[in-house]
């Protein structure tokens, strides 16, 4: 939950509310505009697995919309005279800038979400438009990198690592609990590998209302307190949804060992390339597995450059794969050509080194206790890159093998709203359908400001055998001993 | 060699029993089978000057550490050099001597390859060590006793300590310099063949020795003649540990394969101690014509034991996080008493004997620990001289088996994967041959 004042906490659970929000669009990419004035309705949508579960599946960023008046053009992208033409008008129109939405009370302010524009639609009935937006995780879902073989990471440190060179500047990111052995990544979406490490061990990675990436482990739920309660009465429907899709007899958590193999030939020029005279020619090298390291080249062994009659242009020509052009999969080779008159004909070129090369994949099969459907059903996590360990496939199935012998509760409630909760704050729900309170997981936050005023759709997932111990070792806080805490999985 | 990483902690984690718990465990129990397991010592020399030029030693190093120490013992006048560098302080005349140097004034780079020489200028000289130290300074742990509640900080020195222990136990290793001696010179009386000094960790010193009986081997009674493995150390007069009796004649060889049995002779685990192999000739004729050191080395008892280790704990899922003081405390005892080091590998002594056609082949001999070996070859001093083929040779099942290493005509080191080599597992034994140098280590 976000830290508010007293007034602000009192002003929420007030009888009588007087919610105000506050919408900035970055228009010029550096500062903030208030276009409050011209907001008619708003919404943001945005949700998490519990720990242990499928993460937040790849895609699946929170969205939101704003919907503006328009009667001035100003938003018009294509309205020269308009006073944002100069950043809408462009070939992208207003897609990719940046939109804040906050609520507040009292004129103190909340952000419930940050993230940017990615469509638009107008009304031409009432001179409205309305932009769709999506997370700041949709900003860096497109954004592809490349790095070299890095050893012994935890998923913290690689997805600071990932996220540093997304020029992701805002994260808050727990210690992760295992050490991946080998992390690597060639030319793809940073934010995809950041999904994928941190669901390798049961944790999840997403990007909070403020425009923070998180990570979070599977035990970040636990020795949660409430924040929050809802005492729903008997005014609003209060309904639990039951899934039956997590319920199975066994789990089965794949992993994939990656081991250093014997130096063998990673890439091998196929063809004649000629470099003219005084000229440089830089070869894209990708390699057939990703290289653990990259032997010197030698002459002769690895290149063979001459003249096109066969002069020998040893001492002309020079070959090299630059440091900073070499990559887990790929590299550049720089060959240069010194010699003023003659054309260097290179006829052999490889890069020997070092692969990674992928073992044996081995499994941990875990039984669910009971049997609860009465008949098999497997469910399987595999194909992670970065579960690579025995023990990170074991706790994995051990997790989700706890869960998986009973119905996941989730209670969806409509209240008033309450911007300053997050997803995964717990929260209670007491209400007239219930004989006892429901104690649970924030896993959804719908906020929706228009006709009907400021409402929030809330989905609580019932934490209640959530975790088999409610007294976890927790490093700093638990003493040691038999009266102390408990190991996680 | 292998090694899974240790954990992080962090303040108001939850303690995994696999990531953090069981991941310590594994690490303390991968180094308590290094500590007590295998080592091989360092080939120490016995050289005479003879009127000409001095007799130099040449040995060779993967350098790792800037703590130099070295003993020997002379009558007449020797040194020692680093990378050609006369290191001052070894500079002796008649004595017993040992100390240590800090060699960092010399420029050298880590992780470079360098040779060592010893000296003799005049009178003779034994030099018993030469080794490389590691100097670590390691965190001081907090009891870790039940109803204490240490800090992520303090967890972490966990980990930092089986790390520092990782790294002590994973410096480079010289494999085994073999010798080839004989027929001696004299008749009766111990004829040193091979010295040299190991840190005792087991009790148990394994040989291979080979002894060829002469063509007129005298049985005639009494003991024909025997190969004598002594041990020394400070604290330990010297002592010999096994006597091998040549029972063969008629120019045969016999090869004795063992253990010698270190505990009954008071050597304190963590000392460095000198072994010596002697053959015995008896009074009458020459007795053997000639004995090949092949190996020794200190292997692993078949159930180790080390004072103040207990193997760690497994800790499940649900289990109070309890007993960690025992982890804690097995790691402290892997460090007590053991001193880590790199020895230096000598240079291969001569491949063949008189003129006889018995070939020393395996200069070098190992158990494998570590993935690559890098290894030196000699170049080509005329055009027809015949070009080295230095290669490996170990068994496996019920054969043997042999791998050719590439050689380099610029004299250049060279590296060999040893796990890219099928069924040359961790443990087997192996030979090198026609290499000058040799050194296991885990980085290419």
């Amino acid at each position: 939950m976000q830290s508010v004042s007293q007034n602000f906490t009192n002003a929420c659970q007030a009888t009588v509310r007087q919610p105000q929000y506050k919408v900035y669009v970055s228009w010029d990419g550096s500062t903030w505009t208030d276009e409050s004035a011209r907001v008619t309705a708003f919404e943001s949508d945005s949700r998490i697995s519990a720990p242990g579960e499928d993460l937040v599946a790849a895609g699946d960023v929170a969205r939101g919309s704003v919907t503006l008046s328009n009667n001035d053009g100003r938003f018009s992208w294509k309205n020269s005279s308009g006073p944002l033409y100069a950043y809408i008008g462009g070939i992208t129109g207003p897609g990719g800038k940046r939109v804040r939405l906050q609520i507040g009370f009292g004129g103190e302010y909340v952000t419930i979400f940050t993230g940017v524009i990615i469509g638009e639609s107008s009304n031409d009935f009432d001179s409205s438009i309305t932009y769709r937006l999506a997370d700041m995780g949709f900003a860096y879902l497109q954004q592809r990198v490349s790095t070299g073989v890095y050893l012994a990471q935890r998923a913290d440190q690689w997805i600071a690592h990932l996220a540093s060179l997304a020029s992701i500047s805002q994260t808050a990111l727990d210690t992760g609990t295992h050490v991946i052995p080998h992390c690597w990544t060639d030319d793809e979406s940073a934010l995809e590998e950041i999904w994928s490490v941190a669901g390798a061990d049961g944790g999840r990675a997403y990007f909070d209302g403020l425009g923070v990436l998180r990570y979070e482990t599977p035990t970040h739920w636990t020795g949660h307190a409430l924040v929050w309660t809802f005492d729903l009465g008997s005014e609003f429907a209060f309904q639990p949804t039951l899934s039956v899709d997590g319920i199975a007899s066994e789990i089965i958590a794949g992993w994939e060992p990656r081991v250093q193999g014997a130096e063998t030939v990673l890439y091998k020029l196929d063809s004649l390339k000629a470099v003219r005279p005084g000229a440089t020619l830089e070869i894209d090298a990708r390699f057939q597995y990703p290289a653990f390291a990259l032997s010197d080249l030698k002459p002769g062994k690895d290149y063979a450059i001459t003249s096109a009659a066969g002069a020998d242009l040893g001492a002309n020509v020079t070959v090299s794969v630059p440091a900073q052009k070499a990559f887990s999969q790929r590299a550049t080779i720089v060959v240069q050509n010194t010699h003023a008159k003659l054309t260097a004909m290179i006829s052999h070129l490889q890069i020997r080194g070092w692969p990674l090369v992928g073992g044996p994949t081995g499994q941990v099969p875990v039984t669910v206790s009971g049997n609860p459907m009465g008949m098999a059903r497997t469910r399987t996590a595999r194909g992670n890159p970065y579960r690579q360990t025995e023990p990170q496939a074991r706790a994995l199935a051990n997790i989700q093998a706890s869960r998986a012998g009973r119905i996941q509760a989730s209670w969806p409630v409509t209240v008033a709203a309450v911007p300053q909760l997050e997803l995964g704050d717990k929260v209670r729900i007491v209400g007239r359908r219930t004989s006892s309170p429901i104690d649970g997981f924030v896993t959804r936050s719908k906020i929706r400001f228009g006709g009907q005023g400021l409402m929030h759709d809330i989905d609580v997932m019932d934490s209640s055998g959530l975790f088999e111990y409610s007294n976890y070792y927790v490093t700093g806080t638990t003493a040691l001993g038999l009266s102390g805490g408990r190991a996680w999985y | 060699m292998l090694w899974e990483g240790t954990p992080n902690f962090a303040t108001d984690q939850v303690v995994s029993a696999s990531g953090h718990l069981n991941a310590l465990g594994m690490a303390a129990n991968l180094v308590f089978d290094r500590v007590t397991g295998y080592g091989a010592p360092f080939s120490g020399v016995q050289a005479n000057y003879v009127l000409g030029d001095p007799v130099i030693t040449t040995w060779a190093i993967r350098h790792r550490s800037n703590t130099f120490d070295y003993r020997l013992t002379v009558d007449g006048h020797c040194w020692i050099t680093y990378n050609g560098v006369k290191l001052a302080s070894t500079e002796k005349y008649n004595g017993i001597y040992s100390g240590s140097v800090d060699l960092s004034s010399l420029g050298l780079t880590f992780g470079q390859f360098y040779e060592l020489t010893f000296v003799v200028a005049s009178g003779s000289a034994t030099l018993w060590l030469m080794q490389e130290r590691l100097v670590s300074t390691f965190p001081t742990l907090v009891s870790f006793a039940n109803g204490t509640t240490p800090t992520a900080a303090q967890w972490n020195d966990l980990s930092a300590y089986a790390e520092l222990l990782n790294t002590e136990t994973s410096l480079p290793k010289a494999p085994f310099a073999g010798v080839l001696g004989g027929p001696p010179n004299q008749y009766g009386g111990r004829v040193l063949l091979w010295c040299g000094s190991l840190v005792h960790r087991s009790s148990l010193l394994g040989y291979r020795i080979t002894v060829e009986s002469p063509y007129n081997q005298n049985d005639g009674g009494g003991w024909l003649n025997q190969t004598i493995i002594s041990v020394e150390s400070d604290t330990v007069s010297e002592t010999d540990v096994a006597t091998l009796s040549n029972s063969q004649r008629a120019a045969q060889k016999q090869e004795f394969v063992g253990q010698a049995d270190l505990s009954g002779t008071s050597l304190v685990i963590g000392e460095t101690y000198r072994i010596r192999v002697y053959v015995n000739p008896s009074q009458g004729w020459d007795t053997f014509k000639g004995c090949e050191v092949s190996f020794l080395r200190e292997v692993s008892e078949s159930s180790p034991s080390l004072s103040g280790w207990t193997t760690p704990p497994t800790w499940n899922h649900g289990d109070y996080v309890a007993g960690v003081n025992t982890l804690r405390d097995s790691l402290v005892s892997l460090r007590s008493g053991y001193i880590p080091v790199s020895y230096p590998v000598m240079r291969a002594r001569a491949s063949t004997r008189n003129a006889d056609t018995w070939k020393f082949e395996k200069a070098f001999r190992a158990q494998r620990q570590m993935r690559f070996l890098h290894y030196k070859c000699a170049t080509k001093q005329n055009e027809n001289d015949p070009t080295p083929s230095p290669k490996i040779t170990y068994q496996a099942f019920g054969e043997e088996r042999s791998a050719t290493l590439a050689w380099d005509e610029t004299g250049a080191w060279g590296v060999f994967d040893l796990a890219a080599q099928e069924a040359l597992y961790v443990g087997t034994e192996y030979s090198i041959s026609e290499a000058l140098f040799a050194i296991e280590d885990d980085s290419a």
